[in-house]
Formats: C-alpha cells, sequence, structure tokens
C-alpha cells in the first residue's frame, strides 16, 4: 500500500517575514527583538533553547526555526522522506505570509514556489505542490488566474490558511471556489484554533464586519475586537464555510487538523472547542456535501485523539470516508516525537484496516482532480 | 640640543601609537574574521543589488550556483571575495535557470500515470534565455541593471564581459565603502582597548616629557624600531607584544592600571587616544620613520662637534 500524507511542510526560515519573532514577544522592544532574532539565527543557539524552554508556544516556534535555519525546502523533503516506506507520496502545502502583518517576507512567495518547483523536478511522482491563496493579494478574477497558473503548471490543490486573516467567504474567494468545483481540485483549509495568526498591530475594519459573496438568509456578521490570537479563531469557525459550501456543495474540501480542538489547549480561546470539532463532523457526515474531508495532521500525536476518532469511527463508519492521513510535518517537532513514531504509532493504534483507508483510499479521492489521478 | 626632548617626546609616543595600532589591528581583524564580517558585507552588497522583493531574490539564488557556494569557507562561512569571472557567468546562468523555471510543467502520463517535469518553450542558448528571464521581470531597479547589460552586448561572451566590468566597478566601490567602515569599527575595538590598558595618550605624553630616563629608553627603541623593520608587514600583533613585554622588563611604561589610576579627564584622553589609534599603524610607522630621520639630521652636527 503506498502512504498518502497529506498534510506536510517544507518551507524554510528564509519564507517567513522579517518580524516573525513578534508572536508572543510582541511587548519587547524592536531592538531586543533585532537582538533576538539574531542569537536564534544561530542553530547551536536554538538547539540549547530547545532543550531548556519548556514553554510550548516557545518551543514550538524553535523546532520551527530550527528545521528552518537547517535546511533548504529540499533538504527538509529529502529528510521527510526517510522516515517513509518508499513510493509514498506528501502533499506539500506552502504559505504566503504577506499578509500576517509582521513586515515585508524575507523571499517573495513567488519564490517559495520557484523552490517547490524545483523539489518537484527532483520527486516528480512523490511531491504533491498545494499552492497558497490569500485574497488579499488581488482580485476575484486574478486569483482565480494565479491558481489555474500553477494548477495547469503540476500543483495538485490549494491550501488556505484563513487565521493569517480572511474568512472563507471572502468575495475575492469565490471565483477560485468556482474553478475547485469545476475541476475537482483539492483544498486544504487550516481550521483549528491556535497556530499561526494575524500579527498586525490592529485588526482591520473588514474583520469585524467582514462581506461574504453569499451570506446567508439575513445574515450579516459582526464580531467584537479581541486579542490577535484569541479574534483569530473566528477564521476557523466550520460554519464560516456553510456561506460556501451553500454556494458550492461540490467542493473538495479538507479541514485540516481535525481533532486539535478536542485538545486541551494552553491559552483561552473563543470557542469550546469540542463545538469546533462536532462542528466539523457533521459538516463531513452531511450528504448535500459529499466532497468534505479532514485530515488529522498535528492532532494524531494526542493518544486521547487516536482514541476519541476510532469511537467515532464506530459509531459513524461513514466517517471513515472522510478523514485522510496527514503529520503535519514539521510542526509536530514540538511535541518531540520523529516523524515515524507519529505515523508508526498512528498506524499501531488506529489499526491497519483504517489506516489504510485514512493513508491510502481516501486520499486516493481526494486528490484525484482535472488536473492530477492519484493512484 | 633644545629640540632633542621634543623630538625624543614625539618618537617614543607614536612608537606607542604604533605599538597600540597593531594590537588593535590585529583584534579588528580577529573580530572581522570571526564573525566573517567580509563575507557578510559583500552578501549585503548583493543584496543591496539583487534582492528584489518585486520579483525574486536573486542573491540566494545566486549564491546557491555551485561556482558561489564552492566558495563558502567550510560549506558554512560565506565567501569573502568572488573573482569576476566567477560572478558573471553564476550571473547569466542564474538567469538562464530562473527563466527554464518559470516554463517548468509536470505532465502526468494519462496510461501509466507518471508525473515528468517539462520544459516548454524555452529559447535555446544562455544568452537568449537570460533576455527571456530579463524580459519576464516586473519593472524594477535590478531589472534595469540586467537589461542594461544586454544594451550593450549582442552575445553570451559580451554579456559575460558587461557584467564583469560592472562587478568591477561595484566592487571598487565597495571597497571604499568597507575601508569606511572598518574605520568606525577599528575606532571602537580602540576605545575599548584604550580602557583596558588605560591608555590616555595625553598623560602618557606628560609623563615621557618629563622623565628624562623613560624618555631616553623608549626613543631609543623606536629608533632600533624603527631602523630594523622598513615596513610593517614583518611586524604583527605578537611582536608588538613582545616589544611592549621587553619594555616593561627594562623600564615600567605609563600605561596600565596600576600606574594610572581613574581620573575624569581620562575620558576625553582614551577618545583622543581611539581616534589617534584608529588611524592604523601605518600612518604612525611612516610618521615614526620621518621623525627619526628629523632626529638624526638635528643630530648629526652635534656629533661632528663631539
Amino acid at each position: 500500500m503506498r502512504i498518502y500524507n497529506c498534510h506536510t511542510h517544507i518551507f524554510t526560515l528564509e519564507d517567513t517575514p522579517e518580524g516573525f519573532l513578534k508572536y508572543g514577544l510582541g511587548f519587547l522592544p524592536d531592538w531586543v527583538l533585532e537582538l533576538l532574532k539574531r542569537l536564534v539565527l544561530k542553530k547551536w543557539m536554538a538547539r540549547l533553547a530547545l532543550k531548556l524552554l519548556r514553554k510550548p508556544y516557545a518551543v514550538k516556534g524553535l523546532s520551527f526555526h530550527l528545521v528552518g535555519l537547517l535546511s533548504t525546502s529540499s533538504q527538509v523533503f529529502r529528510n521527510l522522506q526517510k522516515f517513509y516506506p518508499p513510493g509514498s507520496r506528501f502533499v506539500v502545502l506552502p504559505l504566503n505570509f504577506a499578509h500576517v502583518g509582521l513586515g515585508d517576507l524575507k523571499v517573495p512567495y513567488a519564490q517559495q514556489l520557484d523552490e517547490l518547483i524545483q523539489v518537484k523536478r527532483s520527486f516528480p511522482n512523490d511531491c504533491l505542490l498545494f499552492v497558497h491563496i490569500d485574497p488579499r493579494e488581488d482580485t476575484n478574477e486574478n486569483n482565480r488566474k494565479f491558481i489555474e497558473k500553477y494548477l495547469e503548471r503540476g500543483f495538485s490543490g490549494i491550501k488556505m490558511y484563513t487565521p493569517l486573516g480572511y474568512y472563507p467567504f471572502d468575495p475575492r474567494l469565490e471565483e477560485v471556489y468556482r474553478l475547485a468545483e469545476e475541476k475537482a481540485v483539492p483544498i486544504v483549509s487550516h481550521c483549528s484554533q491556535g497556530g499561526i495568526f494575524y500579527a498586525g498591530k490592529e485588526l482591520p475594519k473588514s474583520f469585524l464586519r467582514p462581506q461574504s459573496f453569499n451570506p446567508q438568509a439575513g445574515g450579516k456578521y459582526e464580531f467584537e475586537a479581541a486579542k490577535n490570537e484569541v479574534f483569530c479563531d473566528h477564521f476557523v469557525h466550520p460554519e464560516r464555510y456553510i456561506d460556501v459550501l451553500e454556494k458550492f456543495p461540490k467542493l473538495k474540501l479538507c479541514f485540516a487538523h481535525f481533532g486539535w480542538d478536542t485538545i486541551e489547549h494552553r491559552r483561552k480561546r473563543i470557542y469550546h472547542r469540542k463545538e469546533l470539532y462536532e462542528g466539523v463532523k457533521k459538516l463531513l457526515l452531511d450528504e448535500r456535501y459529499p466532497n468534505l474531508y479532514a485530515d488529522i495532521s498535528y492532532s494524531l500525536f494526542d493518544k486521547k485523539f487516536s482514541k476519541q476518532l476510532k469511537a467515532d469511527f464506530e459509531a459513524n463508519p461513514a466517517l471513515q470516508d472522510k478523514v485522510v492521513f496527514g503529520t503535519d510535518y514539521f510542526m509536530t517537532l514540538q511535541e518531540k516525537l520523529t516523524e515515524s513514531q507519529l505515523y508508526e504509532g498512528f498506524r499501531a493504534d488506529v489499526g491497519e484496516a483504517i489506516f489504510t483507508k485514512l493513508a491510502y483510499e481516501n486520499p486516493k479521492r481526494f486528490l484525484t482532480s482535472a488536473y492530477y489521478r492519484a493512484s | 640640543m633644545i629640540l632633542s626632548p621634543y623630538i625624543d617626546t614625539a618618537i617614543s609616543v607614536l612608537f606607542i601609537l604604533v605599538l597600540m595600532s597593531l594590537v588593535a589591528s590585529f583584534l579588528n581583524e580577529t573580530w572581522v574574521d570571526r564573525f566573517n564580517y567580509r563575507g557578510r558585507f559583500l552578501r549585503r552588497m548583493l543584496d543591496d543589488i539583487f534582492s528584489d522583493p518585486i520579483n525574486r531574490d536573486f542573491t540566494s539564488l545566486l549564491y546557491r550556483h555551485p561556482l558561489i557556494s564552492a566558495l563558502y569557507e567550510r560549506g558554512k562561512k560565506l565567501p569573502v571575495y568572488i573573482p569576476t569571472h566567477y560572478f558573471s557567468r553564476a550571473l547569466v546562468e542564474t538567469m538562464a535557470d530562473y527563466a527554464d523555471n518559470q516554463k517548468i510543467a509536470f505532465e502526468q502520463n494519462p496510461e501509466t500515470l507518471e508525473v515528468t517535469p517539462v520544459i516548454q518553450d524555452t529559447p535555446e542558448g544562455l544568452f537568449e534565455k537570460y533576455r527571456e528571464a530579463v524580459q519576464g521581470l516586473k519593472h524594477s531597479p535590478l531589472k534595469v541593471l540586467l537589461h542594461s547589460f544586454l544594451m550593450n552586448s549582442k552575445n553570451k561572451s559580451e554579456l559575460l564581459k558587461e557584467s564583469e566590468n560592472w562587478f568591477e566597478s561595484y566592487m571598487t566601490q565597495g571597497s571604499y565603502w568597507y575601508k569606511a567602515k572598518m574605520q568606525t569599527r577599528l575606532f571602537i575595538v580602540s576605545f575599548f582597548l584604550v580602557i583596558f590598558t588605560q591608555f590616555d595618550i595625553i598623560i602618557t605624553t606628560q609623563q615621557i616629557f618629563n622623565n628624562d630616563i623613560l624618555r631616553e629608553k623608549i626613543s631609543n627603541a623606536a629608533v632600533l624600531f624603527s631602523q630594523e623593520n622598513k615596513s610593517l608587514s614583518s611586524v604583527d600583533a605578537q611582536s608588538a607584544k613582545e616589544i611592549i613585554e621587553a619594555l616593561n622588563q627594562d623600564i615600567k611604561l605609563p600605561i596600565g592600571w596600576d600606574t594610572q589610576p581613574f581620573q575624569w579627564r581620562n575620558i576625553f584622553g582614551w577618545i583622543l587616544s581611539a581616534v589617534l589609534i584608529s588611524f592604523g599603524a601605518p600612518f604612525w610607522f611612516d610618521l615614526l620613520g620621518k621623525i627619526v630621520n628629523v632626529r638624526k639630521i638635528s643630530s648629526a652636527p652635534s656629533n661632528s662637534k663631539a
């Protein structure tokens, strides 16, 4: 059986914005941040800090930096491959941090995509590239053209990361959804609280009273301002996808990090974790939307989650066809588990039959589109 | 002779400045080398031109070109120098590779489902690829520069020559900027050195002037040093340290916290000392040689009388 890991990252520190340290350290003066950045950019310092620090958020950041520092995208990918049997395939998800509010990118987003193309050039069958769309980049029509261009060049799907500061129902995404539905192009969308979020100094007004391309009956969105990290939870709630799914019910959409919200967060969030988990589950089982999926990336490190997932599969066998395997490499380094420990542990936890569905059968369906046929 | 104490004092002070400058230069060089300042300066210079936020960070791509990545010291330290012909080849080939990269697509065989990369519709030849890459860039100062190389060349060798010439001029300009930066850096190092060694040029000069034995010993050592070393190339920080130690065994040099406790006026003296040291050892050595010659000339008649 060929394994499909439907959620991995291979971008490096070069692809992040200049002010990345402002995450969690925004209260420090700029010169202190600059000094810290220089220290963290030393590999030995990052390694030492990783050993000494116990704060999960800091460790997450450092693990991320360390991989980013040690490698080019190609090296990260080769490293990832080592953990899996030959012939395994990996969905590689880039991120465009240009609008995250932390300053200019070190290298333009297009260059990150160039790098990924170089990786795929070396591993054309094993590396399945997705292209991240941030609707703030351009107009509705141009965003579609942008996606179309990369799909025609061999990209296999679309990545969305709404906590960077946009809603799934953003009017500038409508044409992208239309294209994705027409061509059965898979979309992976980050759907958990926590992680990277919009870190600009002020929340734009459009966050508080957003426009939808398909507002629900009488539906006007109004959200109360909160701290950025907490406010960005509004972007990931499964209800935000209702407008999208009503207009594009055949859309092939994957809610990433399914189950992460069952895990106890370290910080206060807007929504109850169970609410998000159940919300996604309800959508997955809704027959009006036959092409919805969820991946268990990151969540799978937690044994309690594997147990719960197994129980849910027994209660709702239809759910087994809706979940795909993914690990969120290399974010999972913060849990101090190697990639093989993660995937082999999960495989053992859920059993071979379920794992085959999650890592092979479901991904094959999910990834097949007018542009790519999974085998 | 009436001028002798003044000349001997000048010789002694200049000699101390030569030695201190040598130590400061050594410390500065160590610092520059340890943190690969030259390599980072060169990278920043290229970043200023080739890291184009509108298009691509071509500096990163250039540094990944095998011709340049092979210049990394132990695979890690940025190169401190790039030969001009390496640069021009790396630039043209990077641009050609960029043009190819924009045309790569992946095609899936409908039967075997194998995916293969295909480069579509790219011109043959480095020159043509370079031209296509430049034409494909969004308008930016970098595009203007790369285009200017094209304007003056009809083929690959002319293009290489054009970019080589530009790089050479840019590096010449860069060496001036680097010298200016080094001057500031040397001042900082000198400032810490004078505090560490409690070297206040004003107090030191006064002590040498007022102490006949001290003045004679130091000036004699200075004359010997000047005569033995026609240039500074044979003198390094180690020799400077040995000379200072030898002098210290013979007489107590008017330097150091044990001989000069802190006074507020030291602050002005330190700044002045640091400024003078940052002029560099060659400057003071040159001046020392001239003053030693003056001393020789001025002492010649009295010798003949004797």
